[in-house]
């Protein structure tokens, strides 16, 4: 044996001790002995150990019960029962060691170069194991890393920008992803909105992602993005990924480009799963015709450029919505191992067109293909809508002049944050109804829950993900819709014990007034309904504020 | 009985200096009269349990050092003990004669 062993030996019979010591002397180990069970247990305890040499028929407590205590101060610490019982072929006691993983037999009629064998085999399998476990444990730590740094680069779930509002939901398949997303607003009043797809998963793949994410920020930064358009993007992207990424891997993407002050879309499609387009008017949801441009993804092909004539354009209505994602999102399988099928996510699409609240599409979407079945990622998934901000939608019944009968606004948490948005929101309230106490209601309403939110979750959205979407929408005669979307944890609400249904919310307030009077009590009293909805890590809470009577439309 | 003991350790236990080998055989003697006693005792006193357990150690001791008649013996003694059968006298009577020229030869 060349390593150092740390050997305890167990049993009752001192001259089996004996013998052992006499046997491993000059072997480079240190053997220290008991010859009972408490004993052992507490050498065990004050120093580590590679190995135990352990006796059955111990007395008062045998080698199992031993082994048990051992268990709980190291569960995966070899033990090697040194035994004569095996005489009688018990299959019982066989099986009794064989329970447990890390436990070896050997008969004492062992000659020493099999217990050098035994030891040497047991001790060097249990530091393969720890070093495995450690490795996997500074692994898993690193990809942790890896994760939050892909956070970083990566926008919030919802970009709320001039007359652009977006959401997307990004889920690696494992830990990190190689889907890579972004929203940049251009000089010029566009939005170029990305989407790609590195070929590969896990670290080679999130690698490839940061880089271009990274690349795609600085190159927003440092050029004129004036009059730029999706084929000139490509074209950049295709050097930076042949020149410094060493062109050894592809990505697919797709480069968009919205004007909301025309209606206008200009894109174009490397290689990827085409844009979908959620018409209201037309009732369905159905992918934007690329009239067979677009093609090879990035680093295909290094020398090949792409062109103008290829970037697909077409126009499209206020409230259409449009769908970006990654293939990932069509490899979900069931159970039975079966592919979203395409035609059951437009239709699902479609039917998402006849609500008329704002909803996050891609939570949405995601949310509704596990309910039916889809919830095996075999890829990393990235799902994206992109739409106009209702803000900039005019009423189409009451004509151009009409003021808008919704307000966003996209919080940070803080309580300076909160408090500016409610009073603006406030202000819109008070504008559209002319109804002070309900604005003071609304007010109270948004200001208890968004600082409820701000309180108990302020430190665990540092990260990027941690903005609150609050949409406050005018129904006349006499309501007001407060929608905010949060992507709080549910470990964080349920520590909240935030309720899922009015009744729960009655229940808990009554259980509140008795010990704040604050927080829901007070949103209780001042909203008609209260529902909550969960899709896919996003929070969605709705509250009806109803008028104490209709105010002039 | 000694001179085979020795050759085991040598040959299996790779233990090849004398005064070792003196020593073990000291020890291995020391557990032999103590399990020994205590097999005769539990046996007069019909205390199976305990005289099953002293042939049990008796059976590992004398199955880690070669002592192969021992361990036979031992082995028999602790299978009576446990199963219920009353022929100890026979193999105690040949577990002392066994003894005795043990103690004979090591002390030469």
């Amino acid at each position: 044996m060349v390593p150092t062993y740390q050997i305890l030996a167990v049993d009752d019979e001192k001259f089996t001790l004996v013998l052992l010591q006499s046997c491993l002397k000059d072997e480079n180990c240190t053997l220290v002995t008991c010859d009972n069970a408490l004993d052992a247990l507490e050498e065990i305890k004050k120093r580590p150990f590679d190995v135990i040499l352990l006796d059955i028929m111990l007395g008062a407590i045998d080698g199992f019960e031993l082994r048990k205590l051992i268990r709980d101060v190291n569960p995966k610490l070899p033990i090697i029962f040194l035994t004569s019982l095996m005489d009688d072929i018990d299959s019982r006691l066989i099986s009794r060691i064989a329970d447990d993983r890390y436990s070896y037999y050997l008969n004492k009629t062992f000659k020493k170069q099999q217990l050098k064998d035994k030891i040497e085999h047991a001790v060097t399998f249990y530091r393969e194991e720890q070093e495995a476990a450690k490795f996997y444990r500074h692994l898993d730590f690193e990809l942790g890393l890896a994760r939050e740094v892909q956070r970083v680069l990566l926008p919030p779930w919802c970009s709320l920008n001039g007359d652009l509002l977006s959401t997307y939901l990004h889920e690696p398949c494992f830990r990190v992803s190689g889907d890579v997303f972004d929203i940049i607003a251009l000089e010029d009043g566009r939005h170029l909105v990305f989407l790609g797809d590195i070929v590969g998963h896990g670290v080679q793949a999130a690698l490839y992602m940061s880089a271009i994410q990274s690349y795609l920020k600085v190159q927003h930064n440092s050029s004129s993005s004036q009059a730029l358009e999706p084929h000139e993007v490509l074209n950049r992207l295709g050097v930076f990924f042949n020149n410094n990424l060493r062109g050894e891997n592809h990505m697919t993407c797709l480069v968009a480009i919205f004007d909301f002050r025309r209606n206008h879309l200009v894109f174009q499609n490397a290689g990827h799963p085409g844009i979908i387009r959620c018409s209201r008017r037309e009732g369905r949801a159905f992918e934007v015709d690329a009239q067979g441009r677009g093609g090879f993804p990035i680093g295909w092909f290094p020398k090949k450029t792409y062109l103008a004539e290829d970037n697909v354009e077409c126009d499209f209505d206020d409230d259409d919505v449009f769908i970006l994602y990654t293939d990932g999102l069509t490899d979900l399988q069931n159970e039975a191992e079966e592919a979203v099928d395409k035609q059951v996510m437009l239709d699902l699409l479609g039917a998402f067109t006849e609500q008329t609240n704002v909803i996050p599409t891609p939570f949405l979407l995601c949310s509704a293909l596990e309910q039916i079945g889809y919830s095996f990622p075999k890829d990393d998934v990235c799902v994206a809508e992109v739409r106009k901000n209702p803000e900039c939608i005019l009423s189409p019944s009451t004509g151009d002049g009409e003021p808008p009968a919704v307000m966003l606004r996209l919080i940070n948490l803080s309580t300076v944050e909160v408090s500016r948005c409610v009073e603006q929101f406030g202000v819109f309230v008070q504008e559209r109804t002319g109804d002070d106490e309900l604005t003071t209601r609304v007010e109270l309403l948004l200001s208890e829950f968004l600082n409820n939110v701000v309180e108990h979750d302020g430190e665990t959205h540092a990260s990027v993900q941690s903005g609150i979407l609050v949409v406050v929408k005018i129904e006349p005669p006499e309501m007001v819709l407060a929608t905010i979307l949060d992507r709080r944890s549910r470990a964080v609400e349920e520590k909240l014990n935030i309720p899922e249904n009015a009744a729960e919310v009655l229940e808990q307030c009554n259980r509140t007034l008795t010990s704040s009077g604050r927080g829901l009590a007070i949103i209780r009293t001042i909203a008609t309904s209260i529902m909550r909805k969960h899709f896919k890590g996003l929070n969605q809470t709705e509250f009806v504020i109803k008028a104490e009577k209709p105010w002039a439309s | 009985m000694k001179a085979e003991i020795e050759k085991y350790i040598v040959a299996n236990l790779e233990i090849d200096d004398a005064e070792t080998i003196a020593m073990l055989i000291v020890a291995y003697g020391e557990a032999l009269n103590e399990n020994c006693a205590i097999i005769e005792a539990a046996a007069a006193a019909g205390d199976r349990q305990r005289a099953a357990a002293a042939a049990h150690a008796l059976k590992g001791a004398s199955a880690n050092i070669g002592a192969q008649p021992f361990y036979e013996v031992a082995r028999d003694l602790e299978k009576l003990f446990r199963g219920g059968g009353d022929e100890a006298q026979h193999l105690l009577q040949q577990l002392a004669e066994l003894r005795e020229q043990f103690i004979g030869e090591a002390a030469h």
